[in-house]
């Protein structure tokens, strides 16, 4: 076990074939299945949808592959090394979570949001909120990059809903993750701006080899931005296209 | 059929305590009209109770401002989801310990320590303080969302910055319970004086302790109205927020 566990580690990079496979996964609780035998490999740079009704169990397999679950049966893997729920920081950093709150830090501006992704690099700095300059100047980049730049200093209690998002997904962007998942990111935004969250996203893997796993509900959005696309339903994963 | 039984459990208790005796209730009229006609304002000695008043809220606004900060750690490594579950109870069996002693009980310990005056109030409250907003805090910490912490941790971030961000995140909450903390702690240090330890009681029990109610009376008013001051400034800011 020691041995594969090495075996794991040297495997984690991009020289890995997948960003993310999951293996015969399974979920249950109380007696009851959520989903079983669920198996996903996801290519590098590729943007990946899952749908499904409410309840189905999307946003749980998400936090699966996000590590924050440990699933009933089967592996996940990211970037090659598997997920046990205490993988190590140099993997933890690749990989970004958007969940449907956004995760973001209320009462702080938008910079401040996207620093945190450069925290565990800079501890000190980071308590002190004395922040190098290459990270301020980064993280400007990253907001002018998605059209944010001029809400640097703003708090983001005080933005719309499509502003946070925008937010959560430049943090995710500072951060330098390979994958990145996100819950529902687009179901309260209005049509313009969910395509204008997605463009981001998909951008995002064209440009970068980022790979996303996006729950959403819109089968036409996801038909328009998606490579490849799921349906979690009647506790099985099916592949749409 | 609940009211006839605490009726008549009030009854019983009534007659057992001696409460149920005519004579001690005219007794008791006398006195209380003997005392009411000694209740008066004396001017004369409004400067010195608005000292005793200026005494009272740097006590409990030492109390407050020192138990604040004993508390930011403690209940940082308090709430679980920033530390392991051992070290959270470990440290909240000492929140605990802190929270339990009654303030009045710091205040005899912290008199028999300082000797008599506004320190040993002053310390007395820092500690019950800590105890309280340590507590107030942590659950504040632990009503966050799991998604919250999901998408913090999912930045490696180590706990003390975990914790500042958590602060931010919550920090109208964190100046709420402050406040009403505030506002509790001046009542508190009102009282404190009865052990010795300072404020506006120590002058109140000394004027008592001699008859001199209308003297007590004055320091009781001019306290009574600032405590509703603060109160009302504290809702009003706390309304803003």
């Amino acid at each position: 076990m020691i041995l594969q566990g090495r075996e794991d580690v040297v495997e984690g990079s991009l020289e890995s074939r997948y960003a993310v496979e999951a293996i015969d996964v399974a979920y249950g609780y109380n007696g009851s299945i959520l989903f079983d035998n669920v198996n996903l490999a996801i290519e590098h740079g590729k943007s990946i949808a899952i749908m499904g009704r409410s309840g189905s169990g999307k946003s749980t397999l998400l936090r699966i592959i996000n590590g924050a679950i440990r699933p009933s049966k089967g592996i996940v893997r990211i970037l090659g090394i598997k997920v046990d729920g205490r993988y190590n920081n140099g993997l933890r950093k690749k990989v970004a979570y958007i969940p449907q709150s956004l995760g973001l830090v209320e009462n702080a501006t938008v910079l401040e949001n996207v620093l945190l992704a450069k925290a565990s690099e800079s501890q000190v700095r980071a308590l002190l909120g004395l922040w190098k300059r290459e990270y301020i100047d980064e993280a400007m980049r990253i907001l002018k990059s998605i059209g944010l730049h001029e809400k640097a200093k703003s708090k983001v209690n005080r933005l719309s809903g499509g502003e946070r998002q925008r937010v959560a997904i430049a943090r995710a962007l500072m951060q330098g993750a390979e994958v990145v998942l996100a819950d529902e990111p687009v179901s309260n935004l209005d049509h313009d701006n969910a395509c204008s969250i997605l463009d981001i996203f998909r951008g995002m893997s064209k440009s970068n080899s980022r790979s996303s796993i996006i729950v959403m509900h819109d089968k036409a959005l996801a038909e328009e931005y998606a490579d490849e696309a799921y349906l979690l339903a009647d506790c099985r994963l099916a592949r749409l296209w | 059929m609940m009211v006839w039984a605490l009726l008549l459990i009030a009854i019983i208790l009534a007659y057992l305590l001696g409460l149920i005796d005519l004579d001690s209730w005219l007794k008791a009229s006398r006195n209380l009209s003997v005392f009411v006609s000694d209740l008066y304002i004396r001017v004369d000695l409004l400067p010195d109770a608005l000292y005793a008043v200026g005494e009272t809220f740097i006590i409990a606004l030492f109390g407050t401002v020192v138990g604040a900060l004993i508390s930011y750690p403690i209940s940082a490594l308090s709430a679980q989801g920033i530390t392991s579950r051992w070290l959270s109870l470990a440290i909240r069996s000492v929140a605990n310990m802190l929270r339990t002693v009654p303030a009045i009980f710091w205040g005899i310990l912290l008199v028999v320590m300082f000797g008599p005056g506004n320190v040993a109030g002053a310390v007395a409250l820092a500690l019950y303080t800590a105890g309280y907003l340590s507590k107030f805090f942590y659950e504040t910490f632990e009503n966050v969302g799991k998604e919250q912490y999901e998408a913090l941790g999912s930045l490696g971030l180590p706990w003390m910055v975990m914790a500042k961000a958590l602060f931010k995140h919550t920090e109208k909450q964190m100046v709420s319970h402050t406040m009403f903390m505030f506002e509790y702690n001046l009542r508190t240090a009102s009282i404190l004086g009865i052990v010795g330890a300072g404020g506006i009681g120590y002058y109140i029990t000394q004027y008592v302790s001699i008859l001199n109610y209308a003297a007590a009376f004055t320091f009781f008013i001019v306290i009574l109205l600032f405590v509703f001051l603060v109160d009302g400034v504290s809702y009003i800011i706390r309304k803003k927020m």
